[in-house]
């Protein structure tokens, strides 16, 4: 894992992007540290799944940019930006049908395979040596994530619950650098949203740069470092969660007087 | 009748062995290549070319003339399929694009290797089996036993390596498994070389039981098109069944009833049973197996 160096912030500047006359985003800038939790909040419709989608190289942006690791990702394909360290989790699970669980977290760790195709076809004893490290390594994780049990199961029968945890597994195998993460906590029950906590702060100790997004205000206000809000495609406010909180517009815009009581400290 | 079965067997195979590569290929890029009966032609061909014009020893020629048709496969990805690819090209530009190649494939090795069929000797000299009252040549039990083994080979480097890890991610999800870091890219270059060097090798496989000449390209890739379709298109032994099935009923539809008719019946056959099973004969149902 790097160090806290600046070079290792991801840093989005002035991003635009329109979808047919519609502008999803507008300007919008944030930057996550190393080692930190940024939450992204907004109501539905913000752009928050945009800026995601444009980090991630899915989504070119019109104007702006976005860089990771001392180079800008802007020509870059989603497969390269996976390649420099970041991972993501989506809305909906995405499991690989036809996969298995553990097969699943093995795919995400491909990209730290060294082994040629050669060798892994004639599979020479450095490839051999290399995938079982690797398969050790992903039954780990999967046991960390209370699915142990599961390692053989089709990744497209689990139910809703493991699905999440197993895409977070699979995430995290590949030891992100930056780590975006997509409503995590939709459909979680508590038990689960707290073991997801513990997952989230303990891979921002390890150093990854966390982006999180989620309609869940307080799971995020307990976990980020620094909250960015969004309304209409713009940042209408940025900062720690308590200056966050206490911003007139993000109140009017977002929270909503009915939302005070519901904040935990 | 056994040695009809067993013609009809062995060039069941090489639409076995087609089918294979377009249902790589198909999974894995979305590409339905239809230059691909031709690369049996140019393995064929080019192993006949090897051997007999520049002298080499057979084994040789045979690996030869297998890698001539997998670098066809490599010339068309990256000179047809990658660049319409980039431009986001609609899938039946893609097709044609493919199917312009096999042409220029065709036509290319009726201008560097002639018009006359040529031939192979047996891989097996002098060995063939004597069931009831016929013989049959051993290149047919060759091939049969070669293509088992292939699919084989295929089966487990797609279940048991982390490439084939990689092809079966990208097949079920091309955006989940770009979010991995596998690069789509990448993935059609191993399986466009895969359906090259599958295709080529049939090729000099079938040759000495049959023949090979520059116009058979296109009759094998059709065949074997429908061979995919009728398993169940996208699936290793629906490939195989589908290929078997085919063949025999093309050697037994040629011999009992007209070897003109050959093609006219066993694509009637095809559409009665596309109708009862849209699906093919081992396919999911479209629902189940799409991503």
């Amino acid at each position: 894992m790097t160090g806290p160096t600046s070079d290792a912030t991801l840093t989005v500047s002035g991003i635009t992007k329109t979808f047919g006359g519609l502008t999803a985003v507008s300007r919008a800038s944030l930057a996550v540290a190393p080692g930190s939790v940024h939450g992204l909040i907004g109501p539905n419709g913000a752009g928050k799944s945009t800026v995601i989608g444009i980090i991630s190289g899915f989504v070119r942006p019109f104007e702006g940019e976005v860089r990771f690791a001392g180079r800008s990702l802007g020509t870059l394909g989603a497969a390269d930006i996976a390649r420099l360290g970041l991972a993501r989790t989506f809305q909906q699970a995405t499991p690989i049908a036809g996969l298995t669980a553990l097969e699943n977290v093995m795919v995400g760790m491909h990209v730290h395979y060294r082994a040629t195709v050669g060798a892994v076809l004639l599979r020479l004893p450095v490839m051999r040596r290399e995938a079982r490290a690797h398969e050790a390594a992903a039954r780990r994780v999967l046991d960390e994530f209370e699915l142990g049990a599961d390692v053989d199961a089709d990744a497209a029968d689990l139910p809703f619950g493991k699905l999440r945890f197993l895409e977070m597994a699979r995430a995290i195998a590949m030891l992100p650098r930056i780590l975006l993460l997509d409503e995590p906590a939709a459909g979680l029950n508590t038990n689960e949203t707290l073991r997801l906590e513990a997952i989230i702060r303990a891979q921002a100790a390890l150093g990854t740069a966390i982006l999180l997004v989620d309609h869940d205000v307080p799971f995020v206000f307990r976990l980020a470092n620094q909250v960015t809000v969004m309304n209409f495609g713009s940042v209408i406010a940025s900062g720690s969660p308590d200056d966050v909180y206490r911003d007139q517009a993000v109140r009017e815009a977002y929270l909503g007087p009915a939302r005070d009581t519901e904040r935990t400290p | 009748m056994i040695l009809i079965l067993a013609i009809g067997l062995a060039t069941g195979c090489v639409y076995a062995l087609i089918a294979v590569g377009y249902s790589l290929e198909y999974r894995t890029t979305g590409v339905v290549n239809f230059s691909e009966g031709n690369y049996v032609m140019v393995g064929g061909f080019s192993t006949w070319w090897f051997l007999t014009s520049a002298g080499m020893p057979y084994p040789l020629a045979i690996l030869a003339g297998t890698i001539v048709a997998m670098l066809c496969g490599l010339v068309l990805w990256y000179a047809v399929v990658l660049p319409l690819w980039r431009r986001r090209s609609p899938p039946y530009v893609v097709l044609l694009g493919t199917i312009v190649f096999g042409a220029i494939m065709a036509t290319l090795a009726l201008l560097l290797l002639g018009p006359l069929p040529q031939t192979l000797p047996q891989w097996i000299p002098g060995f063939s089996i004597v069931l009831g009252d016929s013989r049959i040549e051993g290149q047919y039990l060759v091939v049969l036993a070669l293509t088992l083994l292939i699919i084989a080979a295929i089966t487990a480097t797609l279940q048991f390596t982390s490439i084939g890890r990689e092809m079966r991610a990208c097949a079920a999800s091309r955006d989940t498994s770009e979010l991995l870091g596998i690069s789509p890219e990448r993935i059609g270059v191993l399986s466009f070389a895969a359906t090259g060097a599958i295709g080529g090798f049939a090729g000099a496989m079938i040759t000495p039981a049959q023949f090979t000449s520059a116009d058979v390209g296109l009759p094998y890739g059709v065949f074997g098109f429908a061979a995919a379709v009728l398993g169940g298109f996208g699936t290793m032994r629906g490939a195989f069944v589908g290929g078997l099935l085919l063949g025999v009923v093309n050697a037994v539809v040629a011999r009992f009833i007209s070897s003109n008719y050959q093609a006219v019946i066993a694509f009637a056959l095809l559409l009665i049973l596309l109708a009862v099973r849209p699906e093919g004969i081992t396919g999911k149902s479209w629902e189940e197996s799409e991503p």
